[in-house]
């Protein structure tokens, strides 16, 4: 492989590079012990950053040195600088650069009406100083260590905790840490500041890489996963494509294969542990303390249930450990006392998957043939429950990364001679000397070693990568033009001086990330217009503007459509940080679920980057499948929507302020005449052809009523059920029925009803049969219900999602699944008996029970389905509301019929159950404590229980066609060109 | 400097002096056609392009069967397999690592009878009956090898080159190299037998760091075959019509004095593009105005054939439109994965697959559409001699066989060779990096010269690693 790889770049090397980058002649050049030539020694990027004098140019229109680089390229060139642009398109222009956000009507009319010389200036503090700066800065670094919340592979599990980082680097930009600390937080915070909860955080640069929760090519997987992280490192902080001399010298850099593996060296005992308590010196030790004293007081107990368990899990440890390569197995079974590092984060790989194994217990089905010892082995659960107040709550776990020992794994390259084992050492074109490591009391040091090199004001490359790159977001494009690449492929800088000038500036403002926006933003340079066509000098000369004769036009970021969105419909939701939230979350794009393998449509379809590798710069793409998503997409729609309504108010009619406001909302400038008079045009004609195709009457609720006869559904039914049922009817007035009233316990309930389902969503919708929950995975809540045609759980899937506590106290969405099927169209009997409490023999678990059994066929038996799932806690949501046939919120409704509806506040027995009462078997005989038992038989359709009322979503004070209108208006601005272009 | 062609140029002298200079200028130099440069707007990245040199291929149908098919169970016979049944792996076989761990189970006899079929006398399976009619069409690549041992890893290499995500997939490589000849359909179309996902999800088919213009486009039943294609809910047409013309005319209105801007023009354009969309690709994929026989010459009149058979017919649809590459998945999450009771597993596959696969290479050919039109069948990786669970078997990728047909292969032969158990590929190996190589020179491109830069370096399909295989192609 590596001989067809070397031809191909000898290939490439002799066809294209002479050509592209004109080399003189090639006359074999010589070669220094170190195999270097003497051009390798003049790579622009290793040379020390210089302290230029700007040159005297530019007077007259120059704001600051900056200028004076940029005028002299210019004028060498024979360009001139464009005009300056106007208060709008500056106001604008900063906003989105520095918040990523469009500036309200307000904000534009504070800024342009100012007319103090240092109103910018004033500006751009108070942008650095709002908490949005980190979100919008935050995100560059994001891209740039290919930040994502999930694992990456099949199952791309998703990493709950990793919304600790981001918030952590929105937090280090917000203060504007210096970015040599922000460094050495993200290689070494273990061994710097183990004790610093807000910067140990930083490691989880270290373990942001993909993962593989079945592979067992433990190897294999290790140096994929060492391979990355050295990548990693090498493209954010140092800009050098290192991942090319993996395999052999790269080819167009003085960059060794060597090198390769000796950075790697520096990194090669990192692992990312499971459960890392993170906290003070102090609450780590009280919870140590806390923590010995149960374990004292219960070893007993605890030793004589792992007796009892010993057998069961030894069989499942066998059973995954065996699936490995002997070697593996080999190294696994040795005491970790005697596996070196590299064996001991082999056999953690292997740990990781037994450990995951271990998750599914059920001692109730381990010990059901032997009564005898699940009696016993019950007895010492309810022991050591006595003690749990002794239990101190556990630490916080930590996505953070340390050494695994504090002995070094070792790093081998491969070559024609053999394996040979490199240290950790500098790019040897560098010629420095060999790093000095102090080892650490649990890690090797290697790490801080590394970051002292590459936070030393010296270091050629991490100060100029940085400052690039910050230069790069405010313009578009890098002074070195690939920021992650400061090789020869790469291409050289447009104003090496600048480049250097700037990272002395940065550097001796102490590495401060603001005072470097400051003094760009405040330049000439970034205050031209966009707004300046190329003349015939500009096309021939720098059509491509690298020159920067005006300012260039961009396209929005995915996150910049998407925010700016809900900012122009009102609907943004400012709070800060916190776990992240579903794509349909009014938060910033930033807070949003980042999974590698199911990215949110819209922000891919913008060209977000897929979290695989550090990306540098965004491209941006247009796309007919953009314009589908824009235009007939859900989302812009019911922005536009809400965009409207804001708009309107209570009017009962479109005025002209209405418009004018649009175009200052949406455009941040007011709007022409002509752009009024046609607005109008646009908004009556849309209101003509709304009225003249009304919505259609509803024909799924001809009797508008919320009752229908039991005989219509349900004779099928023996027993007795009642006269009436429940008629829920989707898009009608009769679609979920209110019984907040109802008083239902938060940890330990049982719902039962008699319903029949007509339709599947044709998506993942769920069919709610009876819910207190909004649909938030963030909010506390429960819902029952059944799955559609593209669910993950496949469809007609007896199902309850749950959001509340789980053991640590963390909040958790969990889908429990019953896999029992419900059919359509049929009557069934469909029970949960809810129990969000610690179950009898797991701690960490609660349990949902199913029942089901279909009602039409007379030999159906009563099928059942015992489901564990996480949530022991917290499912009481103070101020939702309890419906039948839907939920809080829009959609996931129930199409269909309720005949019989039975809620008691215990997790009921089996025999207890309703299904047993129709069919008469044990009728009367079990008590029940009861909180509603309908069966709907009353004939007032408007109230068909007690205390219960119809959910009627609230009109619009504005006629439909009027709503319609402004929306299709309002819809028209936002897939509009001024609104996702800067220009 | 960027230098890719998806990089507007902001003037067409701009557009000439990059191609004349930069990276990836091979492929640019030879960037021609329809729109590309068209004097009254901006390029279409996607323009039909002329290719590297002549190659007979057009576009490509791969026929994915997802979870790995047994190869010695369908086009690989091996008797010494039935005769060394029940004990373990001899000795003298390397000890491969498998994803669950058989490798020391006993093997697992292959219970098929084989037949030679056509003229070439090519092995097939029982489990593959109608296969015997196109016998002379395939060439069977009996050595294929991949990295990934897992489902993970083996889709998303067979996909994109690596096993690990984030690079381009086989289709936007082609759609990046060729371009699309039909504007108003999306050059790299996947079609799926369920509702189950494949592994890895939406990024078996995206564009990874190439811009989104050459990601696969997932095409699905019902009434709205593309994500977002119909008009939102109770929008007349004429509505969504009089609001396009406004936001045209807001859009025109931004243009002035900003023309040099190309991306403002393509985004007005690529509204068009989609309304046009909206009405062709629900035709592309109306399968009622086919005859009847055509239909069941795909299988459309049998239950078990109707699913892959409606996926095929529309491949030969999406083909007559000029769509580039399509994929066609058949067992969307891993059904084809047989780790046990691979008998009934595969007995019914096969029986799905067998006759939809044949009807198509046939209609193909009767249409004159074979030549220009290369068809790959496989899946991420074949099975292991070792038995699991008694009576399945692991996951092989490190010798398995899949087969190329039309397109300019020569049909009706083998090549590569596994061992005697079918374990390890032997002779005439074929990574995937060397398929995806051959598969882009069966389209006249060079693979060496389709290169993107990303990030400053040079990216290939193959890694730089594939090699194209000439003994496929027909003549030489």
């Amino acid at each position: 492989m590596i001989k067809s790889r070397e031809h191909f770049i000898a290939i490439l090397f002799l066809t294209l590079v002479t050509t592209l980058f004109q080399l003189e002649a090639n006359e074999p050049e010589t070669r220094d012990e170190n195999g270097f030539t003497k051009s390798d020694y003049q790579w622009w990027a290793v040379q020390p950053v210089k302290d230029v004098t700007p040159p005297e140019q530019g007077e007259g229109w120059s704001k600051n040195p900056i200028d004076q680089f940029i005028a002299a390229r210019l004028s060498k060139a024979g360009l001139k600088p464009a005009q300056s642009a106007d208060r709008y398109e500056l106001v604008r222009r900063a906003y989105f650069d520095l918040h990523g956000l469009p500036p309200t009507p307000e904000q534009v009319e504070s800024f342009v009406t100012d007319t103090n010389p240092d109103a910018f200036s004033r500006l751009i503090d108070q942008l650095l100083a709002s908490p949005h700066y980190g979100e919008r800065w935050g995100q560059h670094w994001l891209d740039v260590v290919r930040y994502s919340e999930s694992d990456g592979y099949r199952a791309d599990d998703y990493r709950p905790d990793s919304w600790q980082y981001r918030d952590y680097v929105i937090r280090s930009f917000n203060q504007d840490k210096p970015y040599d600390q922000f460094i050495k937080e993200q290689l070494a915070a273990d061994e710097l500041a183990p004790d610093d909860p807000d910067k140990l955080i930083g490691t989880a640069f270290l373990r942001l890489g993909i993962y593989e929760w079945n592979q067992r090519n433990a190897r294999m997987q290790w140096d994929l996963i060492m391979t990355e992280m050295t990548n990693a490192t090498a493209d954010a902080f140092l800009g050098i494509g290192i991942g090319c001399a993996q395999c052999h010298d790269h080819k167009f850099d003085p960059i060794k294969q060597k090198d390769f593996f000796a950075l790697q060296a520096f990194l090669n005992t990192t692992w990312w542990p499971d459960k890392h308590p993170v906290g003070t010196a102090e609450q780590k030790s009280e919870y140590q303390e806390k923590y010995t004293e149960w374990q004292s007081k219960t070893a007993d107990i605890q030793a004589a249930m792992e007796v009892m368990q010993k057998p069961t899990l030894n069989g499942r440890i066998r059973g995954i450990v065996k699936q490995f390569p002997d070697d593996i197995q080999e190294i696994y079974r040795k005491p970790t006392e005697q596996r070196n590092a590299h064996e001991e984060q082999l056999a953690q790989l292997v740990q990781r998957q037994v450990d995951r194994a271990m998750k599914k217990n059920n001692w109730e089905k381990t010990f059901a043939k032997n009564p005898d010892a699940w009696a016993k082995y019950q007895k010492l659960e309810a022991d050591l429950k006595s003690f749990a107040h002794l239990k101190p709550k556990e630490l916080p776990r930590g996505f953070v990364s340390t050494d695994i020992k504090p002995q070094s794994a070792g790093t081998f390259m491969s070559t024609r001679k053999g394996k040979e084992l490199v240290e950790p050492a500098f790019l040897s074109l560098l010629d420095q000397p060999l790093p000095t490591i102090e080892p650490k009391q649990t890690t090797t040091g290697r790490r801080t070693a590394l970051a002292n090199w590459i936070a030393d004001q010296n270091n050629p490359l991490s100060t100029r990568v940085i400052t690039n790159r910050v230069w790069q977001y405010h313009f578009g494009k890098g002074l070195a033009p690939s920021p992650n690449d400061f090789g020869k492929l790469g291409g050289k800088p447009t104003h090496p001086e600048l480049l250097d000038w700037l990272t002395v500036y940065f550097i001796d403002g102490g590495w401060s990330i603001n005072q470097l926006h400051k003094l760009i933003m405040t330049s000439a340079t970034y205050q031209q217009t966009a707004r300046r066509e190329p003349g015939e000098a500009e096309s021939q000369v720098d059509p491509g503007n690298e020159l920067l004769w005006r300012f260039s036009p961009k396209r929005l970021s995915a996150e910049q459509v998407r925010d700016s969105m809900l900012v122009v419909s009102g609907e943004l939701d400012r709070t800060l940080g916190g776990k992240a939230q579903s794509a349909a979350s009014k938060k910033r794009a930033i807070y949003t679920q980042k999974k590698r393998n199911r990215p949110d449509p819209l922000l891919a379809g913008f060209d977000a980057p897929s979290g695989f590798a550090s990306e540098p710069d965004r491209v941006s793409t247009t796309t007919p499948n953009q314009s589908l998503m824009l235009v007939n997409g859900t989302w812009p729609m019911d922005r536009a929507k809400a965009m409207a309504r804001h708009l309107l108010g209570n009017s009962q009619a479109i005025t002209k302020a209405m418009i004018e406001k649009a175009y200052l909302t949406a455009y941040g400038r007011s709007a022409s005449d002509d752009e009024i008079d046609g607005a109008s045009a646009f908004i009556e004609e849309i209101g003509k052809q709304a009225v003249i195709s009304p919505v259609k009457p509803d024909a799924k609720s001809p009797k508008e009523n919320g009752l229908c006869d039991i005989n219509q559904h349900f004779s099928a039914v023996k027993g007795n059920i009642g006269r009436g049922a429940l008629w829920l009817q989707p898009g009608s007035r009769f679609q979920q029925l209110d019984i907040s009233g109802l008083k239902i316990p938060a940890d330990q309930f049982t719902i039962e009803t008699v319903a029949r389902l007509e339709t599947l969503y044709q998506d993942g919708a769920v069919n709610t049969l009876v819910s207190k929950w909004n649909g938030n995975s963030q909010v506390e809540g429960w819902a029952l219900g059944v799955t559609s045609e593209k669910s993950r759980y496949q469809p007609k899937n007896f199902i309850m999602q749950l959001v509340g506590d789980n053991f640590q106290g963390n909040r958790v969405y969990e889908v429990v699944a019953s896999n029992l099927r419900a059919p359509l169209n049929r009557p069934v009997y469909l029970a949960a008996v809810v129990s969000a409490q610690p179950t009898d023999g797991d701690a960490n678990a609660g349990k949902v029970t199913f029942y089901m059994q279909n009602l039409a066929d007379p030999n159906a038996k009563l099928l059942k389905a015992d489901v564990p799932h996480r949530i022991v806690g917290g499912l009481a949501p103070a101020n939702l509301k309890t419906y039948i046939g839907g939920r809080n919120g829009k959609g996931h409704l129930w199409d269909g019929q309720m005949a019989n509806l039975r809620i008691s506040s215990e997790a009921l027995k089996e025999d207890q159950l309703l299904i047993h009462s129709l069919s008469g078997k044990a009728k009367s005989k079990v008590k029940v404590p009861l909180i509603a038992d309908w069966d709907f038989s009353t004939q007032d359709g408007e109230q068909p229980a007690p205390g219960t009322k119809w959910f009627r979503r609230a009109e619009s004070q504005s006629s439909p066609p009027l709503l319609k209108a402004m929306t299709d208006f309002c819809h028209a601005l936002l897939n509009s060109n001024e609104f996702l272009y800067l220009h | 400097m960027k230098c890719n062609q998806i990089d507007h140029p902001t003037s067409r002298r701009e557009f000439l002096s990059k191609a004349g200079a930069g990276f990836g200028s091979v492929a640019l130099s030879a960037l021609s056609g329809k729109n590309l440069l068209a004097a009254d707007g901006p390029p279409n990245p996607v323009a039909a392009k002329i290719t590297h040199q002549l190659g007979k291929a057009k576009n490509v149908i791969f026929l994915f069967m997802e979870g790995g098919p047994s190869h010695i169970d369908l086009f690989d016979p091996k008797p010494l397999l039935n005769k060394l049944a029940g004990k373990p792996l001899p000795d003298s076989f390397d000890r491969p690592v498998t994803a669950m761990g058989e490798v020391n189970s006993p093997l697992l006899e292959c219970k098929r009878q084989w037949q030679q079929h056509g003229e070439s006398g090519l092995w097939i399976s029982d489990w593959l009956p109608n296969h015997s009619k196109i016998a002379d069409d395939l060439c069977v690549i009996r050595s294929c090898v991949s990295d990934g041992i897992n489902h993970a890893g083996g889709v998303c290499q067979m996909n994109t080159g690596s096993i690990f995500g984030g690079r381009p997939s086989l289709g936007s490589w082609i759609s990046y190299g060729l371009g699309t000849e039909n504007q108003s359909l999306p050059g790299f179309v996947v079609i799926k037998d369920s509702n189950s996902m494949i592994v890895n999800g939406t990024r078996c088919w995206g564009s990874g760091f190439m811009p989104a213009v050459h990601q696969g486009v997932l095409l699905e039943g019902g009434d709205q075959p593309i994500a977002n294609l119909n008009n939102p809910k109770g929008m007349t047409d004429q509505r969504q019509r009089t609001k396009l013309d406004f936001l045209n005319q807001l859009n025109q209105k931004h243009l002035l004095g900003r023309e040099s801007n190309s991306d403002l023009d393509a985004r007005i354009r690529s509204y068009e593009l989609a309304f046009r969309m909206q009405s062709e690709a629900p035709e592309a994929i109306e399968l009622d105005s086919e005859p009847d026989g055509i239909k069941s010459l795909y299988g459309l009149d049998h239950n078990d054939t109707a699913t892959y058979g409606r996926q095929c017919l529309m491949a030969r649809r999406l083909v007559e439109r000029g769509v580039r590459f399509i994929q066609l998945y058949h067992g969307a999450g891993s059904k084809w994965d047989s780790h046990s009771k691979m008998e009934s597993n595969h007995t019914r596959l096969c029986g799905n697959v067998d006759q939809p696969i044949v009807g198509l290479i046939t209609d193909l050919k009767q249409r004159g559409l074979l030549d220009e039109t290369l068809v790959i069948w496989g899946g991420e990786f074949g099975r292991t001699p070792m038995s699991e669970k008694g009576d399945g078997r692991d996951h092989n990728p490190t010798g398995f066989t899949m087969w190329m047909a039309g397109g300019g292969v020569r049909g009706g032969q083998t090549i590569g060779a596994t061992d005697e158990l079918g374990l390890y590929a032997t002779e005439d190996k074929m990574h995937v990096h060397d398929i995806h190589a051959t598969t882009l020179g069966l389209l006249g491109l060079d693979h060496t010269k389709v290169v993107y830069m990303h990030k400053g370096r040079p990216e290939r399909v193959d890694l730089n690693e594939g090699h194209v295989h000439e003994g496929i192609v027909s003549g030489i």
